[in-house]
């Protein structure tokens, strides 16, 4: 390659490469209240490892960015759900310090009613653990003798089929989280009948509230229609046929609709026909419940006859809010018969279990080894170093835009693990190259000869190596889930680009870097094989 | 190297990696993994206090400092005192949910102490109480106004084991497809000892984890598996393009199966050696510079890189010999049939 090409190539390739750096790692402020976000800084980050920021961090509800605001990443909420007819020992107080004030500051005529209702709410609970249950019996029809347990032999047992049905529920809300796909959500049972479900901080506190609004809704599907609430009707279910709600709701699921979330509802014949009946003179007023539970979780406004196979609700959902209503009907629609609902407890926000300083110290991890390999390419091969510097970053650049741009990756220690092994990798075929050339140089051939014989010699054994990590990743990534998927699936992707890198970049990059070397040999290290003569 | 080639050690080696994997999935079957890291069960005491506490001070003068360090204080030496020792404390920050946000509330908080599953239950109900005598004797302090709660509970988590499940499917199948390319590109005595390679490296990993009780985070095991089956593969892959090169080489014309092998390896070992060596210095590295949790994390792993060193310089290549041989007898009386065939032929046209 001529010297004006190479130089026109390469500094086209630096302008690029220091474009992308900039944006990949760089955030500013620029007009007192606007910012920049960095690539690196945009990406989403996993809930165990913890950073603040404290430029052009934080986005208000309208998206701007405040300026001299910190943004924390990492860590999450968790809250807590009690079922009715359990209470947290805070709650209990709570009441029954209530009750006992009440007491005391109850008149005469009062006070007997004050006494009983401090009465009935200490013998109408039984302590289990941390938890209080409410005694009685299960599903009765007088509110008054409504409970979950009672107390044989002076302990406490818990309704059977309350039990079964508050598995389910958990069983119901393992799935929607599972479904929604946050890495280190989690969900745990508390003392055997409260639900405590973590999930990473994802920004947009609003967002967030919707989705554990969401996820606390349990109970069974119902579709209604009416002026309100109080007047919507129900379908009349065929009880010779047995007919359920399945003979008329196939299924909901999430959509994302020409880029708008929704939430799609698949009806049956049956199920469209009376729908269409229903709104057949609709106009604004009227509105088609869907119910979870006792109470609607979607209120669509039927302005004119619905006639569809399915229908597409995307009301104010951001993606997650809408995957989290559409899991939480489906699994009502499908799981098992739940009569109770949810209510919240404690709140918790926590910060990230690696410690705030844990991404800051990951970059700083990967910066040492980056440049260690960095450094001994130029130690070792001298200018050579650059070729190699330059096909690094254009393995590196693209892996942070591919981690930022695919929807489930985000930056946590399985994704620098991955980009790291594929750092090691890339740094590993190009030596095997370098090594090859050197040994034919060393035995008296030109440098063209010995690049090419270098390339020729080696590029099977490294294109079967890439080939054969990024199959056994691929394959990995759609079998596996969780942490294992990603460190999978970003590791495939590192093995292709150091492919590519290894292969075709590095030895273009070779070619241009040497056109402007006088002696060849010395700027890439190469020694000629001494020969002594007798 | 030679040495460590031998017959008599490779039954050695056989015999511990073989004792190793039947032991840690007889353990696994049996404890599973020592996930503690992940707290798949735990009990914990929450001590929840507002404003009053984090903004106040008890005491005067010298002795005068922040209520809620005095209020952990005492709750450390009450836990202390009923025989409690916690595993970690975290502090969170107390939050509300309405139905269109979610709250932080600035500054209410609640410290929790985290103790194993194994806890009896009347000794946490112990300290709880104790902590509730503690509070009500600061009257007058910002303590016995500001303390919200004090409460215990068990929590546990089951949906682990699933995503165990598939990850394990997930290797496996990832090791068989990259194997039948290694079968197609290297012949099938490569292709079948890789397989084994890395099955051994796999299994072998996750029954270390078995069987050392260290304590990880509920995926570590099989990413630790997959590091192993990867690296595996790579510097299986190394070895099969030497085995490779040799065997295409006109002067290895004529080797035998096990000689063949021998020179591979002694062409191979450096970069085997170099590849695991430079993948535990990434692990080292990386897990000396990042944070502690990060650490616990990342520094197990060495195990599943430097494992591929032992199994394909030592076990993977006599595992190669016996199905190597068996293919060049096939081989050889395949093209002695032909040959025959060939010089029947030719008599009978002949005649």
């Amino acid at each position: 390659m001529s010297k004006v090409k190479s130089a026109l190539f390469l500094t086209l390739v630096s302008i690029v490469l220091a474009g992308l750096c900039f944006m990949c790692a760089v955030s500013f402020n620029y007009g007192g209240y606007q910012g920049f976000r960095s690539i690196l800084r945009r990406t989403q980050k996993d809930a165990l490892l913890g950073n603040s920021y404290s430029l052009a961090g934080k986005a208000d509800e309208s998206g701007d960015y405040a300026y001299g605001n910190e943004t924390y990443v990492g860590g999450g909420y968790t809250v807590v759900y009690y079922p009715e007819g359990v209470l947290s020992k805070d709650a209990y107080e709570d009441e029954l310090d209530a009750r006992r004030a009440a007491l005391e500051a109850a008149s005469e005529e009062e006070k007997e009613d004050a006494e009983a209702a401090v009465e009935e709410y200490t013998t109408g609970y039984k302590k289990s653990g941390s938890l209080y249950f409410k005694l009685g019996e299960y599903g009765a029809e007088d509110e008054k003798d409504q409970g979950i347990a009672s107390v044989v032999d002076n302990k406490l047992v818990v309704d059977g089929q309350f039990a079964k049905e508050f598995d389910s529920a958990v069983a119901s809300i393992r799935n929607s989280v599972r479904e929604l796909g946050y890495e280190n959500s989690r969900v745990d049972v508390r003392d055997g009948y409260s639900v405590e479900i973590f999930l990473p901080n994802f920004g947009n506190t609003a967002s967030q509230a919707g989705v554990f609004n969401a996820l606390g809704r349990v109970g069974g599907f119902d579709l209604k229609y009416g002026a309100s609430e109080e007047d919507a009707t129900g379908i009349n279910f065929d009880e010779d046929k047995n007919e359920t709600i399945h003979d008329y709701v196939k299924s909901v699921y999430y959509v994302s609709n020409g880029g708008t979330p929704s939430v799609a509802v698949r009806f049956t014949k049956a199920g469209r026909e009376i729908v269409k009946g229903w709104t057949a003179e609709a106009s604004g007023s009227s509105y088609v419940y869907f119910y979870v539970g006792d109470e609607p979780m979607i209120a669509l406004t039927a302005r004119q006859q619905i006639d569809q196979g399915t229908l597409y609700i995307s009301g104010n959902y951001t993606a997650a809010t809408a995957k989290a209503t559409a899991y939480a009907l489906n699994n009502a629609l499908n799981g098992g018969e739940v009569s109770f609902s949810f209510s919240v407890g404690e709140v918790f926000e926590r910060s990230a279990l690696f410690g705030d300083l844990a991404l800051t110290l990951c970059y700083v991890a990967f910066g040492v080894l980056a440049l260690a390999m960095i450094v001994f390419f130029f130690v070792r091969y001298h200018g050579l170093g650059a070729a190699h510097l330059y096909s690094f970053l254009i393995y590196l650049l693209p892996m942070i835009l591919l981690v930022w741009g695919i929807p489930f990756l985000h930056i946590g220690i399985e994704t620098f693990l991955a980009v790291l092994f594929g750092m090691l990798l890339h740094s590993v075929s190009t030596m095997i190259v370098y090594e090859n050339a050197k040994k034919e140089y060393a035995q008296g051939k030109t440098i063209s000869t010995s690049v090419k014989n270098g390339y020729k010699k080696t590029f099977w054994g490294i294109f079967d190596a890439h080939i054969i990590l990024a199959l056994i990743s691929f394959v990995t990534y759609f079998i596996a889930m969780g942490q294992l998927a990603i460190f999978a699936f970003t590791l495939g992707l590192a093995t292709v680009l150091s492919g590519l890198c290894s292969l075709a970049v590095g030895r273009f990059h070779w070619a241009c870097l040497m056109s402007f070397a006088k002696n060849k040999g010395k700027f890439c290290n190469f020694k000629r094989e001494e020969i002594e003569d007798e | 190297m030679n040495k460590l080639r031998s017959n008599k050690l490779f039954a050695l080696f056989a015999a511990i990696s073989s004792v190793i994997i039947v032991a840690g999935i007889i353990l696994y079957a049996l404890l599973g993994f020592n996930t503690a890291k992940d707290r798949p069960a735990a009990k914990f005491i929450d001590v929840s206090y507002g404003t009053t506490v984090v903004n106040g001070t008890v005491g005067t003068g010298e002795a005068e400092k922040d209520a809620s360090v005095y209020l952990e204080e005492n709750v450390e030496k009450i836990l202390k005192d009923n025989g409690l020792t916690y595993a970690e404390k975290t502090t969170f920050e107390n939050g509300a949910l309405t139905s269109n946000d979610l709250n932080a509330s600035g500054q209410s908080k609640t410290v929790r102490y985290t103790f194993p599953s194994k806890t009896a239950d009347d000794k946490l109900e112990a300290a709880v109480t104790g902590i509730e005598g503690f509070v009500k004797a600061q009257a007058g302090s910002p303590i016995s106004e500001g303390v919200e709660y004090v409460t215990w509970h068990a929590s546990e988590n089951l949906a682990l084991k699933k995503a165990a499940w598939r990850g394990a499917i997930g290797i496996a199948v990832g090791a068989i497809v990259a194997l039948i390319y290694l079968t197609i590109r290297f012949g099938v005595s490569c292709g079948v000892a890789g397989l084994a390679v890395a099955a051994h490296d796999a299994l072998f990993t996750a029954a270390f984890f078995a069987l050392t009780r260290i304590p990880v985070y509920g995926f570590a095991p099989l990413l630790y598996a997959a590091i192993a089956a990867f690296a595996s593969v790579a510097v299986w892959t190394v070895l099969s393009i030497h085995i490779r090169k040799n065997t295409k080489d006109p002067e290895n014309a004529g080797l035998a199966a096990d000689a063949l092998a021998d020179k591979s390896v002694d062409g191979a070992w450096k970069y085997v050696v170099l590849i695991a060596a430079a993948l535990a210095v990434i692990v080292v590295v990386f897990g000396l510079i990042a944070a502690a949790g990060t650490r616990a994390l990342v520094l197990p792993a060495i195990v599943g890189c430097l494992l591929p060193v032992y199994s394909t310089l030592l076990i993977g290549p006599k595992i190669f010999v016996p199905i190597r041989k068996a293919f060049d007898k096939k081989r050889a009386s395949k093209k002695g049939g032909y040959v025959r065939k060939k010089k029947k032929a030719e008599l009978e046209a002949e005649e």
